[in-house]
């Protein structure tokens, strides 16, 4: 089983689109796929069109046995399933700080699963806390959707800094791609020129464009609904160079 | 666990458009086109089939994927795969290395896999929305047809077919949509599949036909003569069977049934000479004795080649480079001696013989030709021959001590191939549960025996190869000191089987195996 979280401190960078994007390529290769919202916002659970509730709430959930099993859902597409945000998600710090070893929690409860999915994605709420820490430790790889500006690569830098000085976080990689690229936009491409070179980032870039918003209208992926679009074909190609690099678990 | 997949058969085409009529009324359906194919694989004693697994190629987005569903699993277990050619799939060990490889490879061990049928099914896709559109159960609505694998046949049309699969956290919909369709339609639950239905095209018979064990049922009041026939002929059907693989060597097993119906079938003539016309018998021994002799250096370099890695195991890795001139010799050897044996095999003499054997199995010799004993009940014949091969290892068993020579415990392994070879001859004359336990005890005397004899066979044309390992171009030399090392090996573990004889023999001559035997062939009457 492979984790990858989507992951970022800053929120509106694609994490969700590129989440749903990618889980859905995985899972129509024939992976088995899973999608774990995170985010209490819930904006994967909507798009996939399943009911934002867990049973329990957080706390329970966090508590592991069969709990889990029990409230994925299976969604439009062939073996793509998720797990569904809840509201009481806002409150999983607080469940976490209450639990030993916290920052263990997640890749315990997601060893459970290991016989079932292939492919596992956590699409993570935008911030540095206990959760993000404990999906730090679950992830074999952070892939980091970031916009081209010069703040952006200021926090990414940031969180590298942050990472390579705890050595439990160390096991993860972390895979930053440009997300959100507007060419018309000079800085944008100041940006993304400059920074190609560095082997950590992933070379493809996801475009800017109206599509990718209109997925939750559609309630699909983009590259379900316009596979023939230039957003679509980048995270194609963003999907063959995930799995290039972050060899299956 | 949950069931999340029904399946339901429907008579013809037009009934399956009938009922997605009935459930695009009654729910929200979604429909697209759908195609699926598939080509499945077994080995020819089917292994997969018999452990209730099925393995079939597939096309996906991400290339031709291998796909293995095994008896108990949700779902089925995937392999990439770089092409979709058929002649690639063929030893576990040409696919890529993964822990799907390595479980296949305990299943299939040494067979290849065989394309056994090819099937496409063209249908639709049909979800069902609930209230906010959301999928909550999948249906494929299709109609299968099947050919064999890699042919430009016309696929012949099996029954359609409506799958009905949960989607994961919907339960509630499934179990209407399964009632719906089983009580208010009145669908009838599908129990063949497809795998079985198509199996007999890909040329190797029916699913599940073909078995290394031929069973003959006996009846212990059948003349003698003539039940032995109905075994023979069980025998002639494994040998014609094995025939075009062993030919084609499509992998070494064929060869080995092969063999082995043949070494059945001389010793089955040898053992009851007595019961047949000896002008009738004796040129067919003759024939069949030169068929087993025929097979024999191909066979014999199989199992040096099946065996290398095992016998290498315990050597260095670089000791084992070494020898890679070795196992390049014998591979070469091994296809020489299948080239020469597979021409015979197609020759007129063979052909001569197989016609004159069904002849004879066909046609009983008239009455007044007819031995004596051939009238005699197959069970009074039986028990006679039994007990009779049973004392002859017994006599010579006892004579072996710790200083006799390698050449007696050989006639002593012969002389038990002959006894097993009558147990298994007539073991359905005999309860099962109490004939297998005198099997299994003459078993572990025959393993212990013919370990011994394997590695002295091994080890002796180890030493003769050495001469033309040193003329191989390069390597050679290396070669045979790392060839010394593994002829140690192989004295070491002779000595340990010969170490170990008395302790077989003890077990198999104690006098509760003895009574066991007395018990089981009782004596019924003069011999």
């Amino acid at each position: 089983m492979r984790v990858l979280a989507l992951y970022n401190i800053k929120g509106g960078v694609g994490k969700t689109s590129s989440a749903a994007n990618l889980a859905y390529l995985a899972a129509r290769e024939g992976r088995r796929t899973l999608l774990w919202d995170l985010d209490p916002q819930g904006a994967a659970t909507f798009m996939f069109r399943v009911k934002p509730k867990v049973k329990g709430g957080a706390r329970k959930l966090l508590e592991g046995g069969r709990r889990l099993e029990a409230v994925i859902k299976g969604t439009d597409f062939e073996d793509l399933d998720l797990l569904p945000a809840d509201f009481s998600y806002r409150k999983l710090d607080l469940a976490l700080a209450d639990m030993k070893k916290p920052a263990r929690r997640l890749a315990s409860l997601l060893q459970a699963l290991d016989d079932e999915y292939d492919e596992v994605f956590l699409d993570c709420a935008p911030s540095i806390s206990l959760l993000s820490e404990s999906v730090f430790v679950a992830a074999d790889a952070l892939l980091v959707p970031t916009i081209p500006t010069t703040l952006s690569l200021r926090m990414l830098d940031r969180l590298e800094r942050h990472l390579v000085k705890r050595r439990r976080f160390r096991r993860a990689r972390i895979l930053p791609f440009f997300c959100m690229v507007d060419c018309r936009k000079k800085l944008h491409r100041e940006i993304t020129a400059g920074v190609g070179v560095q082997p950590e980032f992933l070379q493809t870039s996801v475009p800017y464009s109206s599509l990718v918003e209109k997925m939750a209208l559609n309630r699909a992926p983009v590259n379900r609904f316009a596979s023939w679009s230039a957003p679509a074909k980048a995270y194609e190609q963003l999907w063959a160079e995930i799995r290039e690099r972050v060899p299956a678990g | 666990m949950v069931q999340t997949e029904v399946a339901f058969t429907v008579a013809d085409e037009a009934g399956l458009d009938r009922v997605v009529e009935a459930l695009g009324d009654r729910y929200a359906l979604e429909s697209e086109k759908a195609v699926r194919q598939r080509t499945y694989f077994d080995t020819f004693d089917w292994r997969l089939w018999r452990r209730k697994s099925r393995l079939w190629l597939q096309p996906s987005a991400s290339g031709p994927q291998l796909r293995w569903q095994s008896e108990g699993r949700a779902r089925a277990e995937r392999l990439d795969l770089r092409s979709d050619d058929l002649q690639t799939i063929g030893f576990a060990a040409d696919l890529p290395a993964s822990p799907f490889r390595q479980k296949l490879a305990s299943v299939i061990t040494m067979r290849r896999l065989l394309p056994i049928v090819e099937v496409k099914a063209e249908g639709r896709l049909l979800r069902v929305l609930d209230r906010r559109r959301k999928t909550v159960v999948r249906l494929v609505a299709e109609v299968p047809a099947a050919r064999a694998p890699g042919s430009r046949q016309r696929r012949r049309p099996l029954a359609p077919i409506l799958i009905v699969r949960g989607v994961r956290g919907y339960p509630d919909d499934f179990r209407k949509l399964v009632r719906f369709l089983g009580k208010e339609l009145g669908l009838e639950e599908w129990d063949a599949d497809e795998f079985e239905a198509g199996s007999a095209l890909g040329g190797f018979g029916r699913a599940g036909e073909y078995t290394s064990k031929p069973n003959v049922p006996l009846d212990v009041a059948t003349p003698a003569d003539e039940a032995v026939r109905q075994v023979l002929r069980a025998l002639l059907g494994a040998i014609e069977k094995n025939h075009a693989g062993t030919v084609a060597d499509l992998d070494s097993e064929f060869l080995h049934d092969f063999r082995v119906a043949v070494r059945r079938t001389r010793s089955a003539l040898s053992l009851t000479r007595k019961l047949w016309p000896e002008a009738r018998i004796e040129p067919l021994r003759r024939e069949f004795s030169w068929l087993g002799k025929l097979t024999g250096p191909t066979r014999d370099l199989d199992v040096y080649l099946l065996e290398l890695p095992g016998s290498t195991a315990k050597l260095a890795e670089s000791v084992r480079r070494d020898l890679e001139p070795l196992r390049e010799l014998l591979e070469a050897r091994q296809q020489g001696a299948q080239r020469r044996m597979a021409t015979e095999l197609e020759s007129a003499r063979y052909r001569e013989l197989i016609e004159a054997w069904r002849a004879f199995l066909e046609h009983p010799p008239a009455d007044e030709e007819r031995p004596e004993a051939a009238r005699e009940p197959i069970g009074t014949v039986a028990s006679r021959l039994i007990r009779k091969a049973h004392r002859k290892v017994l006599k010579r068993g006892r004579k072996i001590s710790d200083d006799s020579p390698p050449e007696d415990l050989h006639r002593l392994r012969i002389d038990c191939k002959k006894l097993r070879y009558a147990l298994e001859l007539f073991r359905t004359l005999y309860p099962p549960e109490e004939i297998d336990r005198p099997v299994r005890a003459l078993k572990r005397l025959q393993d212990n025996l013919g370990a011994f004899n394997d590695y002295g066979i091994q080890k002796r044309m180890l030493v003769g190869l050495a001469e033309e390992l040193i003329d191989a171009d390069s390597g050679g030399t290396t070669a045979v000191m790392a060839l010394g090392r593994l002829v140690g090996e192989l004295e070491q573990g002779e000595a340990r089987e010969r170490s170990r004889f008395a302790e077989a023999f003890g077990k198999f001559s104690s006098a509760k195996t003895v009574e066991r035997f007395r018990v089981m062939f009782v004596d019924g009457g003069s011999e």
